[in-house]
């Protein structure tokens, strides 16, 4: 049996003895080095109540190259890719250590939830937002962790509608979205186009109704 | 100041000997619970001490027992060795305190351990009921403890042993093994376990002999303690004895098996900047394995590739640094240190490789042609070039075939395109890093670079310098060139993402 195969095996039984942690292994299909984390959000945050996965991916060299992780779980955040999951975090890539470990790592990753740093973002849109307004940033934060982490529900937006909300998605008003709407242009584009310009929070103000429009007509 | 007292209790139990032995034939036998009892004890040492206990034989006179007990000392003490003349005059000084210290000049590292005391002694039939072991020798390895205290030593020992002990040797061993010995007898400075700063002092005939073999004896007995403590391995995971692991200069221990393979795969991959210690406290402060360590941890030759690939990435910090064009040497050639004169005089083009000692040109990597001839690379390229514009059965490119043989012209025409290939790819497909020149290409991730070589923040998409502590400003400032650029999508390829997903959870 080789270091690697040991060593995972060893991390995935102490992860499973380590009831205090809250942080869980799984195995994905029969192969030892492809596996699924998760871990609940952490209090406090826009992502308490949710239930965050993890995709996990040993490479040949482990541990000595670092692991190779994204989320399955669709996350808002300003270090998270919003369309892949993709992380934004130093010790997944140069100031990975072989003594960092899955458990120490998704902990990291869990820590990372509680302390956002839009100034080392994977995701420029989501960190414009969460500078531009922190409180509408919280807002759609913890929507995103209603419908895609099972989190529960917001409560201004309540259970009315039973789909998912795209405006309430991309953090929006509502009243933006239907002003354009009004003006004869599809709702998806105009979603689409807002959210790209950061039509949010006291950024509203900076950004021309003509600019908008423009996009749109692209 | 303690020697009537001493030489009294020395001469105590000796004196009742006779006395016991009467008592001993009055009773009879107690001998045979003597034996058993000396039985039990010497088991119970054997168990407690398993280093310390040599020997056991029967005697005709009783058992003859041989020790050997290293003295521990904790916390670690120097030890100062005063040659004997300063001695007697500290001796005599009423104070007993240390102005001679400042004249002796051999004080040791701090020690954790001393060599041992070498301990043989008889247990008559009656010990340990009525009579007390006969110590037949007492000495030090490398008679480190003063002979003039061995006298005093003997007393205290004897004066430890009562009637009605159950057994004395384990209190003897134990009391030379904890250094309390030292205490006893003044040769330690201050009370040893309240003070850190505490020193033993002892004197020799020759304190430069003797302070090697102290320092020696206590870098074998730390290896030794190292080799039979368990460390948790953190790579593996997995717990080992001292003997299969290293420390490093950091103080942090791996098993030698794991830190052997991330060194050499570091190394084998060029990456010598993280042949370091991994603990993530080392790795964050940037911290690298010094030559001792490395040499300790991986094989010859990898060390060998470790050194080169050190003073590789030394010399590449040299922006002027050229590697030598002689196919099998390619030393790096640092740039040459000029006057001010020799600057701009053709001169400053000449490098000589330190390996091969060819000469050659910096400007076209050629043999040395001189200061004042124009670099022959430039005809040649001029010369492919025009041969390439000619079309093909021109009658000019069969007479520059005639004059420079077919096959050399081939040749050329081939390295020139495969050369202006390789730039093609290079300007189209990766983005010179403006510290260093290094060519990268990004497989993946966003437009913010940090060169591996020199550390470099740099925009991939236009290869500006960027300040390393808020290299994403460059992204984020609305009307620069890169402003929201810091992902190249493939066009549609996020919005495609986004929509697939919305519409199909709904």
């Amino acid at each position: 049996m080789d270091a690697r195969l040991r060593r995972v095996n060893k991390e995935i039984a102490d992860c499973k003895n380590d009831k205090s942690s809250n942080i869980k292994i799984e195995l994905v299909d029969a192969s030892p080095f492809h596996l699924k984390g998760s871990f609940p959000g952490p209090q406090d945050t826009p992502y308490e109540g949710g239930h965050f996965e993890v995709d996990i991916v040993i490479p040949d060299s482990y541990p000595f190259q670092p692991v190779k992780m994204k989320f399955i779980t669709k996350v808002y955040h300003p270090n998270i890719s919003s369309a892949s999951g993709a992380i934004c975090l130093d010790i997944l890539k140069d100031a990975w250590s072989p003594v960092l470990t899955l458990k120490s790592t998704l902990i990291s990753l869990q820590s990372l939830l509680c302390s956002p740093e839009p100034n080392d973002p994977q995701d420029a849109e989501v960190a414009k937002h969460y500078t531009t307004s922190k409180r509408s940033f919280d807002e759609t934060a913890r929507y995103w962790t209603q419908i895609y982490a099972g989190g529960p529900a917001v409560k201004k937006m309540e259970v009315k509608e039973p789909q998912k909300d795209e405006i309430a998605i991309a953090g929006l008003e509502k009243a933006h979205v239907d002003q354009f709407e009004g003006l004869g242009f599809e709702r998806s584009k105009v979603i689409d186009v807002l959210r790209r310009l950061n039509y949010r929070g006291a950024n509203v103000a900076n950004i021309a109704e003509d600019r908008i429009v423009e996009e749109l007509l692209k | 100041m303690f020697l009537p007292d001493a030489m009294s209790s020395l001469v105590a139990p000796f004196e009742n000997i006779p006395h016991v032995y009467d008592l001993c034939t009055q009773e009879g036998n107690g001998q045979e619970e003597c034996a058993m009892m000396q039985e039990e004890e010497w088991e119970v040492l054997k168990s407690i001490y398993p280093d310390v206990c040599v020997s056991n034989d029967a005697g005709p006179s009783g058992r003859t027992i041989k020790l050997e007990i290293p003295v521990e000392l904790s916390p670690a003490q120097n030890v100062t060795i005063v040659p004997p003349q300063l001695n007697t005059h500290h001796q005599q000084s009423a104070s007993h305190q240390s102005h001679t210290h400042v004249a002796c000049p051999t004080t040791t590292n701090p020690l954790t351990a001393l060599p041992p005391f070498l301990l043989a002694l008889i247990l008559p039939p009656e010990y340990p009921l009525h009579t007390p072991p006969r110590i037949t020798a007492l000495a030090s390895t490398h008679t480190w403890f003063p002979s003039s205290k061995i006298r005093d030593l003997h007393a205290l020992l004897a004066g430890m042993w009562t009637s009605d002990s159950q057994g004395i040797l384990y209190s003897w061993v134990e009391f030379l093994h904890s250094g309390d010995v030292l205490d006893s007898l003044n040769l330690s400075s201050s009370t040893r376990k309240n003070q850190s700063a505490s020193t033993i002092t002892i004197v020799n005939q020759s304190p430069s002999t003797l302070l090697p073999l102290l320092e020696s004896h206590d870098a074998r007995a730390q290896d030794a303690t190292f080799a039979e403590t368990s460390y948790p391995c953190a790579i593996c995971l997995s717990p080992y004895k001292g003997r299969h692991c290293v420390r490093l200069a950091c103080a942090h221990v791996f098993c030698r098996s794991c830190l052997s393979d991330f060194w050499g795969s570091c190394i084998a991959e060029g990456d010598i900047g993280r042949v370091g210690c991994p603990d993530p406290a080392c790795v964050k402060a940037g911290h690298e394995a010094g030559e001792d360590d490395v040499v300790r941890v991986v094989q010859e030759e990898e060390v060998r590739r470790w050194k080169w690939l050190r003073t590789k990435r030394a010399l590449e910090r040299d922006p002027g640094m050229i590697h030598c064009p002689v196919m099998f040497c390619q030393t790096p050639v640092p740039s040459p240190k000029l006057s001010e004169e020799e600057d701009g005089s053709g001169w400053e083009r000449l490098r000589t490789c330190p390996t091969c000692e060819s000469s050659f040109c910096a400007l076209c990597r050629r043999t040395w042609h001189g200061p004042i001839s124009e670099c022959p690379i430039r005809v040649t390229d001029t010369f492919v070039q025009e041969y390439l514009a000619l079309s093909e059965g021109d009658v000019r490119r069969a007479e520059i075939e005639r004059r420079w043989g077919r096959a050399n012209v081939r040749r050329l025409v081939e390295k020139h395109e495969d050369e202006r290939k390789n730039r093609e790819w290079m300007e189209k497909s990766t983005m010179g890093c403006p510290g260093c020149g290094v060519h990268v290409q990004k497989s993946v991730g966003c437009n913010h670079m940090t060169c591996a070589k020199c550390k470099q923040h740099f925009c991939y998409r236009c290869g500006e310098r960027l300040p390393p502590t808020e290299p994403y400003k460059h992204f984020n400032t609305p009307g620069l060139g890169c402003f929201s650029k810091l992902f190249d999508y493939a066009p549609g390829e996020d919005e495609m993402e986004w929509q697939e997903i919305e519409f199909g959870d709904i």
